[in-house]
């Protein structure tokens, strides 16, 4: 299945709200210092494997349940205390991920819809292409400048209505 | 005389080596100890081209005991040691450290990262951000005046990189961990 069928159907249509929309707001948690060093997002807070085949974790805002998250960032924190001291959430734009390009001007990523029973607001973003490690790795350094834009202590977030 | 009398001096410590006696104050037992005493410092002062006045000033010498610490004892401050201090503490995370489907890094990226560790100049390239991803890279991560560089290890012996040095892009695969880093980067990050 090419990318452009990847993100035109939805990858589980009975939990599945709908396809992503690139005017939808995604949401990433990830804590300090465990992958925000100097208040930066470094690279290990995307795994390769997940850029590559798993998906790299989102949820919807629109849909998502802050408590959930809530509970989520706790259940992380427990298990790595001294890492995870302090949670952040990072906020952007569905279209600010689709529009980014790499070698050869081919798209980067693609944001798919793949809810599952305990998170129906589940999404993930994908290389666009089959790409070798050191690819991923350049692909992440376009990633970073969006998670880092809108990086939000978690305690101060709120879901806009 | 059997024995000149020696003395020396060190801050306001007076010592006083076996003073002249006779052959027969000589055999006591202890003076007997002092003659041995003051033939070894006159011979360590003879032996060392210094005065027996400044002998046991300049053997205790704060210098010369660093020397010595420094080469008998392990220098922990030594970056490579604390770089594999630090991969030797991702080892022990095991699956689901990070959440479900989250994975350990494997004994062989532990292996592959102790080992380019072992074999990097460390006197030349700062020091990393070493940290572990939840699908089992070790990472090591540099982020200084412009230049940054990405470098993984994933258990095959290899290691992936890409490196960003103002607008220049360097990146590879499956390069021998045994290999040195480009040298490129190595000028952009030396410190």
């Amino acid at each position: 299945m090419c990318w452009e069928e990847k993100e035109s159907e939805s990858q589980a249509p009975e939990l599945s709200p709908g396809v992503v929309k690139n005017d939808e707001f995604l949401l990433r948690t990830m804590f300090h210092p465990e992958h925000i060093v100097d208040g930066r997002v470094i690279p290990p807070a995307i795994p390769s494997k997940d850029l590559k085949e798993r998906g790299y974790s989102l949820d919807r805002e629109k849909y998502a349940v802050v408590r959930k998250i809530c509970r989520r960032m706790l259940a992380q924190q427990r298990k790595q205390p001294d890492n995870r001291q302090e949670p952040f959430i990072s906020k952007f734009l569905c279209e600010r991920v689709r529009n980014l390009v790499c070698e050869e001007d081919k798209r980067a990523f693609i944001v798919v819809d793949d809810a599952v029973e305990e998170n129906t607001a589940h999404a993930s973003i994908l290389s666009a292409y089959p790409r070798k490690p050191a690819q991923i790795k350049r692909l992440k350094s376009t990633l970073l400048p969006v998670l880092q834009e809108m990086l939000i202590e978690a305690r101060k977030y709120s879901p806009e209505e | 005389m059997l024995v000149t009398e020696m003395s020396c001096e060190t801050d306001n410590t007076a010592y006083h080596g076996v003073k002249a006696v006779t052959e027969g104050e000589a055999e006591q037992p202890s003076l007997r100890l002092g003659r041995v005493a003051a033939a070894v410092m006159l011979s360590t002062a003879i032996n060392c081209g210094v005065t027996p006045a400044n002998a046991i000033v300049s053997n205790t010498a704060q210098e010369n005991i660093d020397w010595l610490r420094g080469e008998q004892r392990l220098n922990t401050d030594r970056l490579d040691l604390k770089l594999l201090g630090r991969v030797r503490h991702l080892a022990s995370l095991t699956d689901g450290w990070c959440g479900e489907g989250s994975v350990g890094p494997t004994n062989q990226a532990i292996c592959d990262a102790e080992n380019f560790i072992r074999t990097t100049d460390w006197e030349r390239l700062s020091a990393p951000y070493i940290t572990a991803a939840a699908d089992g890279e070790i990472n090591f991560w540099w982020d200084r005046d412009g230049v940054t560089l990405d470098l993984g290890f994933f258990g095959d012996g290899s290691y992936a990189y890409f490196a960003k040095i103002g607008k220049t892009e360097l990146l590879d695969d499956e390069v021998p961990v045994l290999q040195p880093l480009n040298h490129e980067i190595i000028e952009a990050l030396s410190v």
